[in-house]
């Protein structure tokens, strides 16, 4: 019985959902109080009925219950406990039930938090997370119902892809859609400001923790998406420009410039019209991801059109939405009052200049993205749009982008002298021209634009940190009066100076990856040696190995560091039994900042093993970055204050300089 | 019914998160200038803070609260006065949207759900079929025997009636085809690779099917299984005059105790009504349609009491009325099936005293006398077609 209310409580989520639609919108637009008021009630109802639904699913799939389709489809007696979990949403219907889950969740959370938001908007927010909900709900249940029932229930399961048997399946897909699914909160207050024809720095200030939460999400998640793809696929690498990474990955970007452009907005009243598009797109760009990964459409664009049933549902709703909020803004956006005016060298201009890029780069990506679906359609060829193409037309849109980031903040709001910023970070450019010089000599030479990509890396790093050493006037101050100074600074300032180091954190891991990774392929006999990068990687045979649910075979690596010193690696080989699928483990061992990789290949008739060795130098950095600018976005969420930004101004005196120095 | 129940509470509670703000919330006139004000007394504590900091000197702080002071201006003249709720339409939206709620639920989910089907988790699935539960348990031990030693003729003999019987009928085959491989001399071996091969085909005896069937005969002329087939093929391939031929042919050849006759007859008449030709001569008052319906639906036991009880009349009627040798038949075979083959040896006795002047009557029920002492009890003669190829094979 556990199944059917699970499935019921689901259809009175969706029930209601059309509740919260309509009535706090309708209240709205009444001015009646009670009516409002449904809006928070009902979207927690929602949340509790969603999740019923979730747990109910959850528990079918923990008992392995096979009449229900899904987790026949999905499941095997005898997976491991932890699979059986993450398995629920480790396929379509489990996976959409738990979007939904988030969506429920996210329009709770305004819900509970929201009491300091004006009872209007705040209706018309919940009104527009209904629709979104209500589109998703009849989804579900129209075409991926996850509680269709099976008579006579089989004794076995499909069991899940191996593939996704993974630790990191069990966190990274929920990271994303917390992501994904947060921006529909920007999104709802985008709308609701559009329908009431108000928006103001007050609003942007209701906006921004949002941004920011979902923001913090999908950076986690794309991260951990990245280092899943890393180690589980056996192919040593840590992005791949796959059609899903980019469906999440242009959210990110759009999202980013969205974050920027609420944070002017909440300063400074300015760029009203950038946040909203921005809102829009980036909940659209969400959906579309969601489309592209959940339609099926990547894997063909035939398969689609022969099963469209999903994927025109999706469609629809895409339609519906980026359609419907874009009409609503060219109608509504002209009315919009302009906010504060700024001069084109000024904090707002930087921040135009990083909207400007930011959202360039995920055109490019998109193109990318979809330029092959687009060619199957019309003309039934396969192709792949891959790094080359991403590599020439997003890398230098980044460029300019990474050079401005140390000196986007130092520059002072409405109006600014550029000069003195750049002055400030002489030493920053010093120390940058260091990093290329030495890389050139370490390295002879060869690759003249990995050294100037380092010196890139090390300008944002050093150069995020500059506005904190200023500030706190270290190596000027005292001791004390620097401490004190650095633990005054707000900490909004911390999130702002870690996020960015963590992107030039990122950059360094990416470049010298990419430039100075060393592979070696061999095929050995028992008691052969491979070596790289003066690791000498000893073969010593192959164990077979029974798991729960799969048996493998484990290469014996014995591995001498130039040192000396030796440690053990073990790589395998295994074939899932209810698929009879196999996958390759790969296996890591990190050596400072560093990786050594290694992944198997086929065994010979003669017993000889390909043995594929990867030599990863900084590329741990990659993720490390990731969780820098993960920190620096819990940082600034924690500081709950508003953000005031205080105009220079036009005329000077002699304490005005100096305090114009310091603002 | 425990369900709806339930989910009666469920839409209970689903409706409270509706109707309590209705009732709990007080109608207050929020003003939007209070909260505008909010808004501009916060920034300008952020300002006057930094000003106390030092981080900004006087001047620049004034000219910033100038600049607030000017937005809340503005925001203040930008927000009109609230008007008057329509009480009327709100108390409807409300009403509607109380009303939606069990309206949309029970609707899409009549649609959808299956309110009746229990939860069939495994663990509670494993504890009901303990004996499935062995049998597939012997059947993956005979699997990884044979896959170490795939040349064990006896394994892949024991094992392919097992398959069919679990309804593996594609394995099945594989079994017997490898007992053909290893011991061509098997009896009955092509036959019963056939026999699965149209299983596996649903019934239809296919031409590899018949092939086999035939090879089968020639090396071993008697096998009733596979002029059993033969005869279906006939009757598949739409030759129906030849397939009553060969059923005439079948159904002579055996007794009534063979397993097969009942199949054969009904195929036999079948394929007769389709041809045109007068049905069997055989008069048989058997049980009706609706007998055997009702048959169907009962639980093992109540079947067994519900044949018991039909046997018991048709004994009954034999008492009155001895001379029907077919019904003396049908009741020594009933008793055979029933296990009770000390009422079999009676009944057969009492057949014999009755109708002593028939010769062919009293050899057929001694040779059934002499089987049931030899026996003791009365097993299906190997080779004879199994129930479920013969049920099968209706679907023509």
């Amino acid at each position: 019985m556990i199944n059917e209310l699970g499935h019921f409580a689901l259809v009175l989520a969706f029930a209601l959902s059309l509740v919260q639609s309509v009535v706090p919108l309708a209240g709205a637009r009444l001015g009646n109080q009670k009516l409002m008021a449904v809006g928070s009630s009902v979207s927690t109802g929602m949340f509790v009925f969603t999740l019923l639904a979730f747990a109910s699913l959850t528990s079918a799939y923990v008992t392995s219950d096979f009449s229900l389709e899904n987790v026949w489809a999905n499941s095997h007696s005898a997976k491991p406990m932890l699979y059986k979990v993450t398995g629920v949403w480790g396929n379509h219907e489990g996976s959409m039930l738990l979007w939904v889950l988030i969506l429920a969740f996210f329009g709770a959370l305004v819900a509970w938090f929201g009491s300091n938001i004006p009872a209007q908007l705040k209706a018309n927010v919940l009104a527009v997370q209904g629709w979104i909900a209500a589109a998703f709900f009849l989804f579900i249940l129209l075409t991926s119902n996850p509680f269709a029932r099976l008579s006579p229930a089989p004794f076995e399961g499909n069991d899940l892809n191996p593939v996704l048997q993974d630790i990191g399946l069990a966190i990274h897909p929920p990271m994303l859609y917390l992501g994904y699914v947060g921006f529909s909160v920007t999104f709802s207050f985008a709308v609701a400001a559009m329908i009431s024809g108000r928006i103001d720095a007050a609003w942007a200030r209701w906006v921004r923790p949002w941004a920011l939460t979902a923001w913090l999400f999908l950076t986690a998640g794309i991260a951990m998406g990245s280092y899943w793809a890393y180690y589980e696929l056996g192919w040593g690498g840590w992005w791949f420009w796959d059609p899903v990474e980019n469906a999440s990955f242009i959210p990110w970007l759009v999202g980013t410039a969205l974050l920027h452009s609420a944070l002017v907005m909440e300063k400074r009243e300015a760029l009203k019209i950038w946040t909203i598009l921005l809102a829009i797109i980036t909940f659209s760009m969400s959906l579309l991801g969601t489309f592209l990964v959940r339609s099926g459409v990547l894997t063909s664009v035939h398969a689609f059109a022969n099963d469209p049933e999903r994927g025109v549902f999706i469609l629809m709703i895409l339609m519906l939405f980026i359609g419907g909020s874009l009409t609503l803004f060219a109608v509504r956006a002209p009315l919009l009052k302009a906010g504060g005016l700024f001069q084109p060298i000024s904090r707002e201009g930087a921040l135009v200049f990083n909207n400007v890029f930011l959202t360039t780069a995920a055109a490019t990506v998109l193109v990318g993205t979809l330029y092959p679906l687009v060619v199957e359609a019309l003309s039934g060829a396969k192709i792949s749009v891959g790094a080359p193409f991403f590599n020439i037309t997003f890398g230098p849109l980044m460029i300019p982008l990474l050079m401005l980031v140390p000196i986007g903040p130092l520059l002072s709001w409405k109006r600014a002298d550029l000069y003195p910023a750049l002055q400030r970070l002489f030493w920053v450019a010093g120390l940058a021209l260091l990093a290329v010089i030495v890389t050139l000599a370490l390295t002879s030479g060869e690759p003249v634009l990995a050294s100037l990509g380092i010196g890139l890396a090390v300008w944002v790093m050093i150069g995020s940190l500059a506005e904190i050493w200023t500030r706190a006037g270290i190596g000027k101050a005292s001791a004390a009066s620097t401490f004190s100074r650095l633990t005054g600074l707000p900490r909004s300032m911390w999130g702002t100076a870690l996020g960015h180091f963590g992107l030039g954190v990122i950059l360094l891991g990416v470049v010298t990856v990419s430039v100075f990774e060393q592979e070696s392929v061999a095929e050995v006999a028992p008691g052969e040696t491979i070596g790289i990068a003066g690791y000498e990687i000893a073969f010593q045979g192959m164990t077979p190995v029974t798991g729960p649910n799969y048996t493998e075979t484990v290469a014996n690596l014995s591995v001498t560091n130039p040192s000396g010193g030796v440690f053990a690696l073990k790589p395998a080989k295994r074939v899932y039994q209810a698929r009879g699928m196999p996958t390759t483990e790969a296996a890591i061992r990190t050596i400072g900042f560093s990786q050594l990789y290694i992944s198997l290949g086929d065994v010979s008739a003669d017993g000889k093993l390909v043995i594929r060795a990867w030599w990863k130098p900084l590329v741990t950095l990659i993720w490390i970055g990731a969780i820098f600018m993960v920190a620096g976005g819990m940082i600034s969420l924690t500081d709950r204050r508003l953000r005031v930004g205080i105009a220079r101004r036009a005329r000077r005196t002699v304490a005005g300089k100096q305090a114009d120095a310091l603002s | 019914m425990t369900f709806w129940i339930a989910a009666a509470l469920l839409m209970i509670f689903a409706a409270l998160f509706v109707l309590t703000p209705l009732f709990a919330v007080r109608e207050k006139a929020e003003n939007p200038v209070e909260l505008d004000k909010a808004v501009y007394r916060a920034r300008k504590a952020e300002i006057e803070n930094d000003l106390a900091i030092g981080r900004i000197d006087g001047e620049t702080a004034r000219a910033a609260i100038a600049e607030e002071s000017r937005k809340l201006i503005a925001a203040v003249e930008q927000s009109s006065g609230s008007s008057l709720p329509s009480l009327a339409l709100s108390r409807v939206i409300a009403l509607a949207g109380v009303i939606s709620v069990p309206v949309v639920a029970v609707a899409l989910y009549l649609h959808s759900g299956n309110p009746q089907m229990p939860d069939q988790r495994l663990a509670a699935r494993q504890g009901e079929n303990l004996e499935s539960q062995r049998i597939e348990e012997l059947v993956a031990r005979a699997e990884a025997h044979l896959a170490a030693k795939p040349d064990d003729v006896r394994g892949w003999q024991v094992l392919a009636p097992v398959y069919s019987r679990m309804g593996r009928d594609r394995e099945s085959a594989q079994a017997w085809a490898n007992v053909l491989r290893l011991s061509p001399q098997t009896p009955e071996v092509r036959a019963n690779l056939a026999e699965s091969l149209v299983a596996v085909a649903g019934g239809v005896v296919t031409e590899e099917a018949s092939r086999l069937f035939n090879e089968e005969l020639e090396t071993n002329e008697a096998s009733a299984k596979a002029r059993f087939y033969l005869a279906m093929a006939k009757g598949q391939e739409g030759r129906h005059e030849e397939a009553v031929e060969r059923w005439d042919e079948l159904i002579s050849g055996g007794s009534d105790l063979s397993p097969w006759m009942e199949a054969a007859r009904t195929f036999r008449e079948e394929s007769a009504r389709l041809a045109g030709i007068a049905p069997a001569p055989i008069d048989k008052p058997g049980p009706t349609a609706e007998q055997v319906e009702e048959a169907a639906s009962l639980s093992a036991q109540e079947r067994n009491e519900m044949i018991s009880s039909m046997v018991a009349n048709l004994a009954g009627r034999l008492e009155e009325d001895p001379s029907d040798r077919e019904g003396w038949k049908r009741l020594v075979r009933a008793y055979i099936v029933l296990g009770n083959n000390d009422a079999a040896r009676a009944s057969a006795e009492k057949a014999i005293a009755a109708n002593a002047q028939e010769a062919a009557f009293v050899a057929e029920m001694k040779s059934v006398l002499g089987q049931l002492q030899a026996e003791g009890s009365s097993p299906p003669p190997a080779g004879e077609p199994s129930s479920e190829a013969g049920s099968g094979s209706n679907a023509q």
